[in-house]
């Protein structure tokens, strides 16, 4: 079970003078229970590339297929592999509509033909995901809500349709950083406890690197890197080009590193950072 | 895809025809076009087609997308054509069930689609070759005058600039909520006509709060930066005439005139 790009090309308003290629020749494989990151710099396709797992966009080359589907052929089973994959967009407090809150959230499982008792658990599991408390904001208008709960309201609608895979594009833009922890720390705990497959783009190193599992870095459209965190962090050449920064703290251990610090500077949290440098000053001392 | 559809249509280049003042391109349009409706011989009107074609190739606009701006107006030329073919009064050359078809008719069919089709190919030749922005500046620069009996030129220029820039944005807007709705398993294009309408509800609702929020902003935006309409207001780009500009007036007083002497003496 997993999600498969095949030489995958897309080219936005093709024959046009405005043509521009936005991924070229693209082969990658997500597999199930991965906890993936996708950065890259503005423009770099990642966007263009996530929007291709759950069949929105058709590559003009190549192919997608999801759980050994492809998803662009007719029938019910394509239909099926595209809604197996969830996708909360950039800024996806812009997509809501309905009158109260339970109804936005509704509106997915509903479209997907779920009975409506199971209909209700679900929006309520969903809201509890996103920390909104049902009885408060369930007959609430989205619209009367503040920038980040809409935010929340709008994740948690995706989070219902219960995808395997849930693909997330920059679900903490123009957060404050409380907000952008909160998502992030909700996102562990349902990719431990539900097994979902994660896939998230972004642009921050910082926010990824101590969350994914494996990281794919973009570049003018191609996979630059793909590894583990630790290995990715290796290739700092490579990073530079793609446009893309190290985690803060990994930066300064390889300058501690620099200064004279015996220290392993492939480390990608601050509390593993605190325990490195604690430990190489203590061998300094005792030597 | 919505977003592989160009409206306004400017087809950037550098060719003769893109470095005209746009002024001047919106003059020689308002004489062409009175050209072609007076006009009426074959003559006379083959040259025009020449002139056009002529244009055409100066402006370097690739030949495919001047014949697919004539696309959209497809229906009312075939109608025109219709029209003209079966109630034209004349000498009956074929008969169809109770309609006759006339040479005249034909003739004036062949005439009013030739028209037609001028018509179009010479206005989106000004869009191609003059981007949204400079021809709403020329459009201010020719309504100014009017500006006496009342007309708020200024105005009415800057609106049209502001719904041309957002064109774009807003057909990125819809595209980018219709693919959002889809992912949440909404269906934009099976089912009867009235579960259609209900179903452009996830669409119409968000597109319609982005574009005032859109509008809110923009007026926040100009306000911020002291906007108050066009008084006193000057230019980072003004509009020259530039030597082009009188070789091509020289074109096309030679090429009016002589259209003129042609109908004068009856070819």
């Amino acid at each position: 079970m997993s999600i498969i790009l095949k030489n995958a090309t897309y080219t936005y308003m093709a024959n046009t003078p405005f043509e521009r290629t936005a991924i070229k020749d693209i082969n990658l494989e997500i597999g199930e229970g991965e906890f993936v990151a996708i950065i890259g710099h503005t423009g770099s396709g990642k966007s263009t590339l996530v929007q291709h797992l759950n069949g929105l966009l058709k590559p003009n080359q190549g192919m997608v297929m999801v759980n050994g589907v492809d998803l662009h052929q007719k029938g019910e089973a394509a239909k099926m592999a595209k809604r197996s994959v969830g996708m909360v967009f950039q800024y996806p407090e812009h997509q809501l509509f309905e009158e109260t809150v339970y109804a936005d959230i509704a509106f997915g499982p509903r479209n997907l033909g779920v009975p409506e008792e199971e209909v209700d658990k679900r929006v309520r599991r969903a809201m509890e995901f996103v920390h909104l408390d049902f009885a408060v904001y369930q007959d609430r208008s989205p619209f009367q809500l503040s920038g980040g709960q809409m935010r929340r309201v709008a994740i948690a609608g995706v989070v219902a349709l219960q995808p395997q895979y849930l693909i997330l594009d920059e679900p903490a833009a123009g957060l404050d950083p409380c907000g952008r922890d909160d998502i992030f720390t909700k996102l562990i705990e349902l990719h431990k406890k539900t097994e979902t497959t994660i896939i998230l783009v972004s642009h921050n190193m910082d926010d990824v690197a101590k969350m994914a599992n494996r990281l794919i870095v973009m570049h003018e459209g191609q996979i630059s890197l793909d590894g583990s965190p630790k290995e990715i962090f290796k290739h700092t050449e490579k990073l530079k080009a793609a446009g893309v920064d190290v985690p803060q703290v990994t930066a300064l251990l390889s300058r501690l590193k620099v200064a004279g610090l015996d220290i392993d500077e492939h480390i990608l949290t601050v509390d593993d950072a605190v325990k490195s440098i604690i430990a190489s000053l203590r061998r300094k001392k005792s030597c | 895809m919505l977003t592989d559809i160009t409206i306004g249509q400017y087809f950037p280049g550098n060719s003769l025809v893109h470095r005209l003042d746009p002024r001047m391109k919106i003059m020689y349009l308002l004489l062409l076009i009175t050209a072609i409706f007076i006009v009426n011989t074959p003559m006379t009107y083959s040259l025009i087609c020449f002139f056009t074609l002529f244009t055409i190739l100066l402006s370097k606009v690739p030949m495919l997308m001047v014949i697919k701006s004539i696309k959209p107006l497809w229906w009312i030329i075939v109608f025109t054509v219709l029209i003209h073919i079966f109630t034209t009064p004349g000498e009956t050359i074929a008969k169809v069930w109770i309609l006759s078809i006339t040479q005249e008719g034909v003739q004036q069919a062949a005439l009013m689609s030739i028209r037609l089709i001028l018509l179009i190919v010479l206005s989106s030749l000004l869009t191609f070759t003059t981007s949204p922005i400079t021809l709403t500046d020329a459009l201010e620069k020719l309504l100014t005058p009017f500006k006496k009996f009342g007309l708020p030129a200024h105005e009415l220029a800057m609106m049209m600039t502001i719904a041309l820039r957002f064109i774009p944005t807003l057909l990125e807007e819809t595209e980018r909520i219709m693919k959002a709705q889809e992912a949440r398993g909404a269906d934009f294009s099976s089912g009867s006509i009235v579960k259609r309408v209900k179903g452009m509800i996830p669409l119409l609702v968000p597109l319609f709060i982005s574009a005032f929020r859109r509008a809110d902003d923009l007026a926040v935006a100009m306000e911020a930066r002291c906007y108050r309409g066009g008084e006193n207001r000057t230019r980072m780009k003004v509009l020259r005439i530039t030597s082009v500009d009188y070789k091509a007036m020289f074109v096309m007083a030679v090429f009016l005139v002589g259209l003129f002497m042609l109908k004068v003496y009856g070819l």
